[in-house]
Formats: C-alpha cells, sequence, structure tokens
C-alpha cells in the first residue's frame, strides 16, 4: 500500500478521491494549494503525488509545480499524476491529454480526467507504482 | 510535422510563454531584406546580359556612338565577380533569420559595388550623353526603401558623388574627356567649369528631391507597418486572453459538475456501502444529467470560441482527411458497439489528401456528424457508411446513415443553434443541439461547404466538400 500526497483545491474531489484511495489500502495526505509544495511532500513522503492543474491562484500553477518538482533532485522521482477537468474529451482547442506529457511541457508520470472513474485511477496509480 | 512555435502551438503557448508574445516581426523584415538582397543579385545577371548586348551594338556598330566595348567587356567582369561573391555570402545569410544586419551591409556592398561600374559606365559612355543618370536615382529609390532615412541619404549623396565624377575628373583635367556622340554641347560641358557645376548641382538637386519625396513615402509605409505590428502584437495577446478566459470558464463550470460525477462514480461502485436498487437508479441519472450539462457547457463554449475565431489565428497545417477519417471511424465504432451499429469505413486504404485546416477543429467536425449519424441510427442496424470522392483540387467526404433522417422542414434548420427536429428529440433526448452548429462554424472557417440530403425514416447523408493541397508532411 502507498503514500499518496493529493494536491488540489477542491474538497470534494479531494473528498471522493479520499474514499476511494483509502478503501483500497492507501494512506493520504491533502494539500489545497501548491504553496512550499517541496516541504510538504518532504513531510509526507509520498509514493505517488496526485495533482490538479488549475488553482483559483494561478490557472498555471499545477503545471509550474510539476516543473518545479522535476528539476528538485530529491523529489523528481516521485511520480505525479495530473488531474484535469479541462481536457481534450471535449476536442476543444484546448485542454490536456496523455500526450501532452513531454519533458518541457508537462513532466509528469500520468495524466487523468475529472470526474474521476475509481477503476481508471487505481490501474493508473497501479501502472506508475509499479504493480500493473 | 509537430511543431513546437509557440506561435502556432496555441494551447501550449498559454502556458509557456505567458509574458512574452513571441515577435515574429524581426524574421518579416530579415526575410523581407533577403528577399530584396536576391532580387538584387538577380536582376544584376540581367544588368550583365544588357552590358554584353551594349558590347554588341558597340562592336557591331549599329548606333553612331564611339563606344569601347572593352568598357563593356570590364563592367560585365567585375559585375561578373562582384555578383559571385555577393552569391556566395548571401547564400550563408538568406536561410539565417537573425542576422538583419548582415544582411544591411551585404545590401550595402551591393549598392556600393553598382556604383562603382555605373561610374566607369557614365564615363564610358560620354557621361551627359546618356540617361545613366537614371539608373543611379533607380539605386537611390531602392536604398530609401531598405534602409533608414539617414542612411538612404547618405547614399543617395554617393550615388551623386559618384555619377558627378568622370565629369568632375574631366574638368579638371584627371582623365580625357570622352565623348560617344562628339556634339559641340557635350565639348562645351566639358570645359566650362560654370556648366558643369551648373549641371553636377542640378542633377544633385534631382536626387535629393527624389530621396525626399520616396523616403516620406517610405517613411509613411514603415509607420503604417509598425502599427499594424502593433495590432497584430494586441491580437496575438488578446487571443491569448481569451483562451485563458475561456479555459478558466470552462475550467469554473465544468468543475462543480467534474465533483458531482465523482460522488456519483463513488456511490455507484460502492464506496460508501452498497446502495438500494431505487437509489442506484437515481444515483445513475444524476449522473447521466452531469454528463449532459458537461456536455452542454462544452458545446456552448466551444461554439462561442468558434465565432470568435478567425482564420488568421487557427492553427492551419497540412493535414490528412485519410488518417483522421480512419482515426474517427475508429472511435465512432468503440461508440457504435453498444447499440451494435456497424461503421463502414470506406477510406480505409485511400492514398493520402490533404487539406489546409485545424487538425483539433476537423476533428470535431467528423467527430460530430459520426456521433449524429450513430445517434440517429437504430440499434442492431444501425449503419454508418464513411467515403471520400476527389475530383483535381478538391475532395468530397460523406457520412452517411440509415437512421431516422430529417423532415424536410427541418432541414434548413438544422444548423440553427439548439435546433432538434420532433423525431430528433423522440429517438435521442439527450443531444444539446449545438453540434450541427459547431460542425457548420468549423466548415466556414475552413472555406468548406456542406451538403444535406436525407430521407425520413432511410436515413441521412452530410458531404463536406473541401479544397485540396498537395502536401508530403502532414501534422499528426
Amino acid at each position: 500500500m502507498a503514500n499518496i500526497l493529493i494536491v488540489d483545491d477542491d474538497l470534494d474531489i479531494i473528498d471522493s478521491l479520499k474514499m476511494i484511495l483509502e478503501s483500497n489500502g492507501h494512506r493520504v495526505s491533502v494539500k489545497t494549494d501548491t504553496d512550499n509544495l517541496v516541504e510538504s511532500i518532504r513531510a509526507a513522503s509520498p509514493d505517488l503525488i496526485i495533482l490538479d492543474i488549475i488553482f483559483p491562484e494561478d490557472p498555471n500553477a499545477g503545471f509550474a509545480a510539476a516543473r518545479e518538482l522535476h528539476k528538485n533532485e530529491e523529489v523528481k522521482d516521485i511520480p505525479v499524476l495530473l488531474l484535469s477537468a479541462v481536457n481534450q474529451q471535449s476536442n476543444m482547442s484546448f485542454g490536456f491529454s496523455e500526450t501532452d506529457i513531454s519533458e518541457d511541457f508537462m513532466p509528469v508520470k500520468g495524466f487523468i480526467e475529472k470526474p474521476v472513474e475509481p477503476a481508471v485511477l487505481l490501474s493508473k496509480l497501479n501502472e506508475l507504482l509499479g504493480k500493473a | 510535422m509537430v511543431n513546437d512555435s509557440p506561435v502556432t502551438r496555441k494551447k501550449h503557448s498559454f502556458f509557456y510563454n505567458w509574458g512574452s508574445v513571441t515577435t515574429i516581426f524581426p524574421d518579416i523584415r530579415t526575410q523581407e531584406l533577403a528577399a530584396r538582397a536576391t532580387w538584387f543579385i538577380k536582376m544584376r545577371w540581367l544588368a550583365i546580359l544588357a552590358c554584353a548586348a551594349g558590347a554588341l551594338i558597340a562592336v557591331t556598330g549599329i548606333v553612331p556612338a564611339d563606344v569601347n566595348p572593352v568598357d563593356f567587356l570590364i563592367t560585365i567582369a567585375f559585375l561578373s565577380l562582384t555578383n559571385l561573391i555577393y552569391t556566395k555570402i548571401g547564400r550563408n545569410l538568406f536561410g539565417d533569420k537573425t542576422r538583419s544586419r548582415e544582411l544591411q551591409r551585404l545590401l550595402l556592398w551591393q549598392m556600393f559595388g553598382d556604383f562603382t561600374a555605373l561610374s566607369f559606365l557614365t564615363y564610358s559612355l560620354g557621361c551627359i550623353e546618356t540617361p545613366m543618370g537614371a539608373l543611379f536615382m533607380a539605386h537611390i529609390i531602392l536604398a530609401t526603401l531598405l534602409f533608414s532615412r539617414w542612411r538612404s541619404l547618405m547614399i543617395a549623396a554617393a550615388g551623386w558623388v559618384y555619377a558627378s565624377a568622370p565629369l568632375l575628373l574631366e574638368l579638371a583635367g584627371i582623365i580625357p574627356v570622352n565623348s560617344i556622340f562628339k556634339s559641340e554641347f557635350r565639348e562645351a560641358v566639358s570645359h566650362d567649369p560654370g556648366i558643369t557645376l551648373g549641371f553636377v548641382l542640378a542633377s544633385g538637386m534631382v536626387y535629393l528631391f527624389c530621396w525626399y519625396l520616396v523616403s516620406e513615402i517610405s517613411s509613411s509605409l514603415k509607420l503604417r507597418e509598425r502599427q499594424l505590428e502593433d495590432a497584430h502584437q494586441m491580437l496575438i495577446r488578446i487571443d491569448r486572453e481569451k483562451t485563458q478566459s475561456t479555459l478558466l470558464a470552462t475550467h469554473e463550470l465544468k468543475a462543480p459538475f467534474a465533483a458531482i460525477k465523482s460522488y456519483v462514480y463513488t456511490l455507484r461502485d460502492g464506496y460508501c456501502g452498497e446502495l438500494p436498487e431505487k437509489a442506484r437508479a437515481v444515483v445513475t441519472r444524476i449522473g447521466k444529467r452531469c454528463d449532459q450539462i458537461t456536455d452542454r457547457i462544452t458545446d456552448i463554449i466551444h461554439l462561442s470560441n468558434l465565432r470568435t475565431l478567425v482564420v488568421t489565428e487557427m492553427n492551419l497545417v497540412p493535414v490528412n482527411l485519410i488518417s483522421l477519417l480512419c482515426e474517427e471511424a475508429g472511435e465512432g465504432s468503440l461508440i457504435g458497439k453498444s447499440r451494435n451499429i456497424k461503421i463502414i469505413n470506406l477510406v480505409e486504404n485511400r492514398a493520402p489528401i490533404y487539406i489546409m485546416g485545424s487538425y483539433d477543429h476537423l476533428k470535431t467536425l467528423f467527430s460530430n456528424l459520426i456521433q449524429n449519424a450513430i445517434n440517429y441510427s437504430p440499434d442492431n442496424t444501425g449503419r454508418v457508411v464513411i467515403s471520400v470522392e476527389t475530383s483535381p483540387g478538391k475532395a468530397e467526404v460523406a457520412v452517411q446513415d440509415n437512421g431516422i433522417g430529417i423532415p424536410k422542414d427541418a432541414l434548413d434548420k438544422i444548423f440553427n443553434d439548439h435546433f432538434r427536429s420532433k423525431n430528433a428529440v423522440a429517438h435521442h433526448a439527450g443531444g444539446t443541439g449545438l453540434g450541427l452548429s459547431i460542425v457548420k462554424e468549423i466548415v466556414v472557417l475552413h472555406g468548406a461547404s456542406i451538403q444535406v440530403e436525407s430521407i425520413v425514416g432511410r436515413g441521412s447523408s452530410f458531404t463536406v466538400r473541401f479544397d485540396t493541397i498537395e502536401a508530403t508532411q502532414e501534422k499528426k
């Protein structure tokens, strides 16, 4: 079972994620903004981070945080799973998908869409935690 | 072809360089300079040909003038040698968009090289006896268009000095008088300082006047160009702001429903304990309504986004229609599977057909048409056929179904926002009535056309006509 850090400003999303993850035996810590993220990671020692993209204070906060973590030697090996309600499913000219993952733009290990399907989330977690 | 430049990779640029708008204009200016330098070199080869013709005329003696053909040969040799040097230097510069200063220097060298050749030829052709001054004037006009106001004035002054030098040197007795028509007037000019200086000053005044006129027009054009650049930069900034606000609006509207739907999933999958049958049914219905609202939000924002989009903002790339249609047919097959509706893809083995378009928008266009065809086809016997017909320069993509069809009186309304015919509502309750409005906007943005044929109870066919291009690259 893994330590998972959820970084999201939406308390209802956090609540449903916690329900799914804790029911499957994972330990969950929560952070509702991206300030001092490295310190929070140090304190929680997560095996995986679930990170939202858009935060009220900055629509770019999730990406900025992902890039900051990617550059930090201490935490860069912890897999990051990005989460967003603005996804490519809608076929719009903006929005994000797994294909956007790249070293310079989206340096993370995975991407899932909100609303979070429990089965999709668990399968993604297993894949990233090396238990597929 | 994946283009990573912030300007073309629109959705990423929003996050990449939030504060900086990529300046494309210095590149355009440099490209313009490179184009002019290339053009100058090509024109010089024509001038060399003209000199060769001059030499031939001098040798044959068709024109009763005392012209030494050797002078033409010297000019040809000089111009050919310098032009080869310019070509060699230019080859390294033309491809490099950052070397505007070097390109200006190359153009300057070309100006002075030409002035030298023209000065020599002016003397050889009897100074004032032939209209060589016009060629100096042409160079001065070009300099005024290509260089800054003060630099072009310096070039105009240099041109005047080069043009007047033979006459002044003759007057000073440094070089012998060279008259090709042996006229009395020419003799008088060469030996009378008053006439010579008057002629030189008058030509200087004409050069100056020409420089002033052209530089005034050129300055005004450059000002307009700068204003256009500013306006374009502002459009790019506004477009980014619009993309940001659309993105945030989408997020703000969709996020609450995403949270509700996440709760629906946790309830459905038993994370809050087992639900009674009735409660499960209610939860499922809540989930479906959430999906409908989310779809509606997406469609409304998408439509408003398309309506405020101008063609220049679109990321137009060569798109292979065939691979895009195959992709959409594949996705359609997955959607149709649950209702046993077959997607018959007749384009699978076709050679690529390219059009200029926005990949994302074209994907939406065909996704909407195929999704509609599936939605309004009968379970188990439904068939959706995707085909392409081509004629020179054109491609017609047809999405045909054997569904409920569209009543005749509804055919002219189906592209209106929120319109849904009665039989459509009865067959498929969940539609937003915006799918075909989005299709219409995308068709218009691509300069394409769409035609609908339908028979109630037998099916519909939507045909989109595009202009094709010859292309070897595709975006995806």
